[in-house]
C-alpha cells in the first residue's frame, strides 16, 4: 500500500489567479527515498504543505484530486493529527525554531509536550533524535547560538523525536554552506536507509542522482516526469523548464556532437559515470584510429 | 577602480578574531570569487569594502579613498553591496521605488535615477514588473530587485553575497549574463558563495579565506588543483574540473565548454 | 525553580510594596540593575512630569516659586511625585517578576492554568527572539546604509530613516512568523490532545501558601485603602 498517494491533486491559493498544483497524481511506497525537482515557482513547496496537512487546513484556497498520506486524506484532517506521522522540515533554519525553549534538548521536548508524550518516555526518544543527527554533545546549548547547519538539524531532530513514518524536506540547505548541506544529506541516506520514507525537494542534482530511488519533475505545478534518476535527470524536460542538467550531463550531451561520447550509450548523471562514458569514447576514436591506419 | 587591503586585523566585540593581518589588491576590471566556511571570515572582510566595518589595523582603499574615513553611505558612491536576503532590505511598494532608491540616496537628477533604473531593470529582466510590489514576488524574484537596487548604483565595484542561493538553472543562467555584463562595462566584481560550479564558470581569481587569513589566492585553474586545501575547507571542486582531474587533464576544464573545446582541439 | 506570581493588586500607598519588591530584588543580588532600568526609564518622564503638574496643576495652591507669568505650584508637585512613585513601584514589582521568572516557565505555568497556548507563546516568546531580532535589525541597517541612507545625522536625515529601516522589519518578521507557525503547526501545537511537560513544575505548599497568602493581604489593603478613601480625612 502507498504511504503518499496523490491523485489529480489541483490547488490555488487563495486570490491566486493560476493553480499552483495542476492535476498531480503519483505514488510513494514504503522506505522509498523520492526527490523532487522542478523551478523556481513550479510547485515544489506547495507539494510538501500539501502532503503536511497544512494545505488546505492553513492556507484556505482551492482544492481539488486527493493526497493521501498514512492513509489519512489530507483535506479531511486538522494538522495536528498529521503531526507525529508526517513530519516537515523548511528552508530557514532559523524561522523553525519554536522560540519558545532555551534549550536544544527542551526545544526537541517541545513537540513530545504537545501531543501529549508521557513525561517518562520523552528522555528517551529526545536522545535518540539528537543521536539521530548529531547533536547529543550540543543539548545544553541555546538554540540561538547555533550554525545554520546544526539549528536546521535540530528542526530536523524536534521532527524525528515524534517518529513520523513520513518525512519531507523542503530545500534543506538552501540556505545552508557545504558543510551544513552536508550533514543533513547524511541524516536523510541514514533515515532512508533505515526504511523511514522520505520525499525531499531540492536542487542539488549531485546528491539527488547518487541517493534518490525515484525522481519527480514539477513544471509550473505540473507533474512532468516520474522515474528513475538515469532517466529523469537526463531528460530534455529539465533544461527545458529551468531546472538544467547536471554538468556531466551537460558534458555528454555537448560530446556527442563532436564525436566524444558514443551516441547509443546513456547521458551520465554522476562522475563515475562520466568518467567510464568519455574513456569508452575516446579508446573507441583511438582504436578507430588504429584500424585505419 | 583598484582596491586595495593593507594588512587589516578585524576583532568582534565578543573578543573573537575575525581577520588575522589579511592584505589583498584587486586590480580594476578583476572578476574574483571569495570563498571559505562560513565563519572563516570571507564576510567579514567582504563588509570592509564599503566602510560597513572599519579594521582595527591596517586600511582598506577604494581607489582614493580610504573607507575609516567615509561613512558607508559615501562609500555606496563606489561599492555596491548586495546582501544575501532580500526581505532585510526591500521597503517600496512598488519595484521601480525600491530600485530608484540606491541612485536617488546618491543624489543624482530624476532624468538620471530613471536612466539608471531602467538599464538596471532591464538587465535583471524586470522591465515588465516595475509597478508591482516586490512582496508580491517569490523568493528569487526579490532577490533580483534587490539585485537591481544595486546595479542601478553603477558604482565601480560591485560585491555579490551569496548570489546563487535560492535560485534555479534558469535564475543562475541570468545571474551569470548580469556578471559578464558588468564585467564587460568595466566594473570589478566580487561574489562570495559556496557554488564552485557557478564561481568557476564565471570567475576568474579565487581567494580562500579560512580563520581570518588568506590561505590560496589564485587564478581558478590553479586554485582548483590544491585539493588538501580545498578538502579542509569542505570545498569541492566543480564537477567538471572533478571529472577533468579523474580523466588526467592538464590543467583541469573549469567548464563544459571548456572541457570539450580543449579536448577537441587538443588532444 | 521558583515561581513568583507579583500580586495583581492595585497601590494605593505607592511606596510600600516598591520597597518591599526592592528588597526581594535586593536578596537576589539584583537591586541594584533594576534601580539603574528605572532611574533610566523613568527620568525623562519624571521630569516631564514634574514640569507639567508643577507648572500647570489646576490644584496649585501653594505657590514656591515664581517664573515670570509661570508658578510652581506645591500640589501639583505632589500630585506628580505620587504618580512617579506608583509608577517606580509598579516597575519594580513588574521587573521582579520577568528577572525572576524563567519564561518557558512562565508560560507552562500559564498554560497550565488554563490559558490557551497561542497566548502564552505570544507572552513568552519574544525575550527568547530579543537577539535575534536585534540582529535583524542591523543586517537591515548595513543594507540600507549600503544604498547610500545615512542612518546618523541631523534629526530630518533621521526621520527619513525610520520608514526603510523599520518597514523590512515588520516584512521579514510577518515571514518568519508564517514559517514558525507552520514549523509549530508540524510539532503539534495545535494539537487537540492534553499536553504533558518535559519539566515537572513544582508547586510546593510553601509556594500555594505564599500565594495566597499575597492574594489575601492584597484584598485587605483593598480594603483599607477603600475604607481610607471613603472615610479617611484628607
Amino acid at each position: 500500500m502507498a504511504v503518499i498517494d496523490v491523485n489529480g491533486l489541483t490547488y490555488t491559493y487563495p486570490g491566486s489567479l493560476s493553480p499552483a498544483l495542476k492535476d498531480v497524481s503519483f505514488q510513494v511506497e514504503a522506505g522509498q527515498l523520492v526527490a523532487v525537482v522542478g523551478a523556481n515557482g513550479s510547485g515544489k513547496s506547495t507539494l510538501c504543505l500539501a502532503l503536511a496537512g497544512l494545505i488546505p487546513a492553513l492556507f484556505q484556497g482551492q482544492l481539488q484530486g486527493t493526497a493521501t498520506v498514512c492513509g489519512m486524506e489530507t483535506h479531511l484532517h486538522s494538522p495536528g493529527q498529521f503531526a507525529g506521522r508526517v513530519g516537515l522540515v523548511l528552508q530557514n533554519p532559523g524561522s523553525q525554531l519554536s522560540g519558545m525553549r532555551y534549550t536544544v534538548y527542551e526545544e526537541v521536548a517541545f513537540g513530545l509536550e504537545n501531543l501529549g508524550v508521557l513525561r517518562t518516555e520523552m528522555p528517551t526518544r529526545i536522545e535518540q533524535a539528537l543521536q539521530q543527527v548529531q547533536l547529543i554533545e550540543l543539548r545544553d546549548r541555546s538554540p540561538y547560538t547555533l550554525s545554520g547547519g546544526q539549528q536546521q538539524r535540530l528542526a530536523l531532530a524536534s521532527v524525528l523525536a515524534l517518529k513520523p513514518s513520513v518525512l519531507l524536506l523542503d530545500e534543506p540547505t538552501a540556505m545552508l554552506d557545504p558543510q551544513g548541506s552536508q550533514e543533513i544529506f547524511e541524516v536523510v541516506q541514514r533515515l532512508a536507509q533505515a526504511g523511514t520514507t522520505v520525499l525531499v525537494a531540492e536542487h542539488q542534482l549531485e546528491w539527488i542522482a547518487r541517493y534518490a530511488d525515484r525522481v519527480i519533475a514539477l513544471a509550473q505545478g505540473e507533474l512532468i516526469l516520474n522515474g528513475v534518476p538515469g532517466d529523469v535527470l537526463t531528460s530534455e524536460h529539465l533544461p527545458e523548464t529551468g531546472i538544467g542538467w547536471l554538468r556531466y550531463t551537460q558534458a555528454a550531451a555537448l560530446g556527442r556532437s563532436r564525436g566524444m561520447w558514443l551516441v547509443g550509450q546513456a547521458l551520465p548523471t554522476t562522475l563515475e559515470q562520466a568518467a567510464e562514458g568519455f574513456k569508452r569514447a575516446l579508446s573507441g576514436r583511438e582504436s578507430e584510429d588504429a584500424d585505419s591506419d | 577602480m583598484q582596491i586595495r587591503i593593507d594588512g587589516i586585523h578585524y576583532i568582534y566585540s565578543g573578543g573573537i578574531k575575525a581577520l588575522d593581518d589579511v592584505s589583498l589588491t584587486i586590480r580594476p576590471g578583476e572578476k574574483v570569487a571569495l570563498v571559505g566556511q562560513n565563519g572563516s571570515g570571507k564576510t567579514t572582510l567582504a563588509r570592509h569594502l564599503n566602510g560597513l566595518l572599519r579594521p582595527d589595523a591596517g586600511d582598506v582603499w577604494i581607489g582614493d579613498w580610504q573607507t575609516s574615513e567615509h561613512s558607508p553611505a559615501q562609500m555606496a558612491r563606489r561599492v555596491a553591496y548586495v546582501f544575501q536576503n532580500p526581505d532585510e532590505q526591500l521597503f517600496h511598494q512598488q519595484v521601480w521605488g525600491e530600485v530608484a532608491f540606491g541612485p536617488q540616496n546618491l543624489g543624482h537628477s530624476p532624468e538620471r535615477v530613471r536612466f539608471q533604473v531602467d538599464q538596471a531593470l532591464d538587465l535583471m529582466g524586470l522591465r515588465g514588473a516595475s509597478q508591482i510590489n516586490p512582496r508580491d514576488l517569490g523568493y528569487s524574484g526579490r532577490k533580483r530587485v534587490s539585485m537591481a537596487s544595486a546595479i542601478a548604483m553603477q558604482t565601480p565595484v560591485v560585491v555579490f553575497d551569496e548570489p546563487t542561493a535560492g535560485l534555479d538553472a534558469r535564475e543562475q543562467e541570468q545571474l551569470s549574463q548580469v556578471i559578464s555584463l558588468l564585467h564587460q562595462q568595466g566594473k570589478t566584481v566580487l561574489v562570495i558563495s559556496h557554488d564552485m560550479n557557478f564561481l568557476a564558470e564565471n570567475l576568474d581569481r579565487f581567494v580562500l579565506i579560512k580563520k581570518g587569513q588568506i590561505m590560496l589566492d589564485a587564478p581558478a585553474q590553479h586554485f582548483f588543483e590544491q585539493d588538501l586545501l580545498l578538502k579542509t575547507s569542505a570545498l569541492t571542486a566543480p564537477q567538471i574540473t572533478r571529472l577533468a582531474q579523474t580523466l588526467g587533464h592538464i590543467p583541469p576544464a573549469l567548464s563544459v565548454g571548456h572541457f570539450i573545446n580543449n579536448r577537441v582541439s587538443g588532444l | 525553580m521558583v515561581l513568583i506570581f507579583g500580586g495583581p493588586g492595585s497601590w494605593l500607598s505607592a511606596i510600600l510594596p516598591g520597597l518591599l519588591a526592592l528588597l526581594i530584588l535586593w536578596r537576589a543580588g539584583l537591586a541594584w540593575r533594576v534601580l539603574q532600568v528605572i532611574l533610566r526609564l523613568l527620568m525623562p518622564l519624571t521630569v516631564a512630569l514634574f514640569l507639567v503638574h508643577g507648572f500647570f496643576n489646576p490644584a496649585n495652591q501653594t505657590i514656591l516659586l515664581k517664573l515670570g507669568p509661570l508658578a510652581l505650584g506645591q500640589e501639583g508637585l505632589d500630585f506628580a511625585a505620587m504618580i512617579v512613585m506608583r509608577l517606580a513601584a509598579t516597575l519594580a514589582a513588574s521587573l521582579l517578576m520577568i528577572v525572576s521568572t524563567h519564561p518557558a516557565h512562565l508560560v507552562q505555568a500559564l498554560a497550565e492554568a488554563g490559558l490557551p497556548n497561542a497566548l502564552a507563546y505570544l507572552l513568552g516568546s519574544p525575550l527568547l527572539l530579543l537577539p535575534q531580532i536585534a540582529a535583524r535589525v542591523q543586517s537591515i541597517q548595513a543594507a540600507q546604509q549600503a544604498r547610500g541612507l545615512e542612518t546618523q545625522g541631523n534629526l530630518l536625515q533621521r526621520a527619513r530613516a525610520l520608514f526603510p529601516l523599520a518597514a523590512p522589519l515588520v516584512f521579514s518578521a510577518l515571514l518568519d512568523v508564517e514559517e514558525r507557525s507552520l514549523a509549530l503547526e508540524v510539532r503539534g501545537f495545535s494539537s487537540p490532545k492534553p499536553r504533558t511537560s518535559l519539566n515537572e513544575l513544582v508547586d510546593t505548599p510553601v509556594q500555594q501558601t505564599a500565594r495566597w497568602g499575597m492574594v489575601f493581604l492584597a484584598g485587605l489593603w483593598l480594603a483599607a485603602g477603600l475604607w481610607w478613601r471613603v472615610y479617611g480625612s484628607h
